[in-house]
């Protein structure tokens, strides 16, 4: 069962990568997009050949370290060796997904960086494509994080699923729906929406009342 | 189970923070072009389909298919959108003060633009039963099907005068300031 927090985050996470998106404009978020799908491939296609290079960096990481590299230059193979061997792989057994929420977190960050380069004025179309990298990014880090089945959140062409069923969003939506329905709605759309036209009308009028002119 | 309406009440509430972030003075023109295009598609889209489909339809069959006449509706709406947002953009003159009610305001403005953005592709989704595929129509929540029931195109239909009215109000108030 998935709680509705998780729905909640994914929601939370696509509306902050939306506004970013919609700041940034629409070809920084394309570059963005580019690398994290070719990431995001990567992760769900290799992941095992990723954690392998990522633990193959950790050990290489330390033994330096360690001064593994000053054995290597006296020749103490067996030092090194003895000092390689001492350094466990970090990203084994449940900690695999870290590493693939790494390699994505870091590439989420160049991508964005990566498209610092490029002068793009403020879009909506901005806002729905950081809707789409927020989307991505969760996609593959939440179900490291929440234990989360990946088939919860497909990817069109690179993973496959059946969508986020949410338990207690069913259970509060068939609560809803049991609910009378709410008169203001079945107000506003009296009469071929002349309630709610008239609310707009309204609306409109007394935003427009409250604008200043325009300084020439 | 379907979880598009969950979907569409996200995209409705990120128009409402574009809204604040963009202003409701340029907002409000978006609301007009929404207004107009739900207007024409109302009016004209069937009779433009029904000619393109008698026309054309013998050379190119897959114009009377369910996939074509939804995705004219949604791709028309969408590309009036995108003009109205990205193009040729109808802002109404005059600024926005700066405060709370003008944030307050640009939500609004923001979620009326996404119930009519979001609500219009929705409802022509629904009608031609989700030919795209992402959804299986038969399979959606009550309060998806009782949604549908009040999304713009099914309550303006009956009446489209009131909507022309409210295009005209909006125009007039877009050279008010």
């Amino acid at each position: 069962m998935i709680t509705v927090y998780i729905v909640i985050l994914l929601a939370l996470i696509m509306a902050i990568f939306g506004i970013i998106g919609y700041q940034r404009g629409i070809w920084p978020e394309v570059v963005s997009l580019v690398v994290l799908l070719a990431s995001f491939t990567v992760v769900e296609k290799s992941p095992q050949r990723l954690i392998d290079y990522m633990n193959g960096l950790f050990i290489g990481m330390m033994l330096v370290l360690k001064s593994g590299l000053n054995d290597l230059n006296a020749g103490d193979l067996e030092s090194a060796a003895h000092k390689l061997k001492a350094v466990e792989p970090p990203f084994v057994g449940g900690q695999k997904g870290f590493a693939l929420a790494v390699v994505m977190v870091v590439m989420a960050i160049i991508g964005y960086v990566l498209g610092r380069w490029i002068k793009s004025k403020k879009s909506v179309f901005g806002a729905a494509l950081g809707i789409l990298n927020g989307y991505i990014l969760s996609a593959a880090f939440l179900p490291w994080l929440s234990g989360l089945s990946g088939s919860d959140l497909p990817v069109p062409l690179i993973r496959e699923g059946e969508g986020l069923v949410t338990e207690t969003g069913r259970q509060a939506g068939e609560a809803a729906a049991k609910l009378t329905l709410p008169t203001v709605l079945e107000w506003l759309s009296l009469e071929g929406g002349l309630p709610l036209v008239l609310l707009i009308a309204l609306l409109a009028i007394f935003a427009v009342w409250r604008m200043r002119p325009k300084k020439a | 189970m379907s979880q598009i309406e969950y979907f569409w009440i996200i995209i409705v509430l990120l128009f409402g923070v574009v809204g604040i972030v963009r202003t409701y003075s340029r907002e409000l023109g978006v609301t007009t072009m929404c207004v107009a295009a739900l207007l024409l598609l109302l009016q004209f889209g069937d009779k433009i389909l029904m000619v393109l489909q008698d026309h054309f339809a013998d050379d190119f069959p897959w114009l009377i298919s369910p996939r074509f006449a939804a995705g004219f509706y949604v791709v028309v709406f969408l590309i009036v959108v995108f003009i109205s947002y990205q193009g040729i953009t109808l802002v109404f003159k005059g600024s926005a003060p700066k405060g709370a009610v003008s944030h307050l305001l640009g939500l609004i403005v923001g979620l009326l633009n996404g119930y009519f953005i979001a609500g219009t592709v929705w409802f022509y989704l629904h009608r031609y039963d989700y030919p795209l595929g992402l959804v299986d129509g038969s399979d959606l929540s009550d309060v998806a099907q009782r949604i549908i029931q009040y999304l713009p195109p099914r309550i303006f239909e009956p009446q489209l005068g009131y909507l022309l009215g409210l295009l005209l109000v909006l125009l007039i108030l877009s050279v008010w300031r």
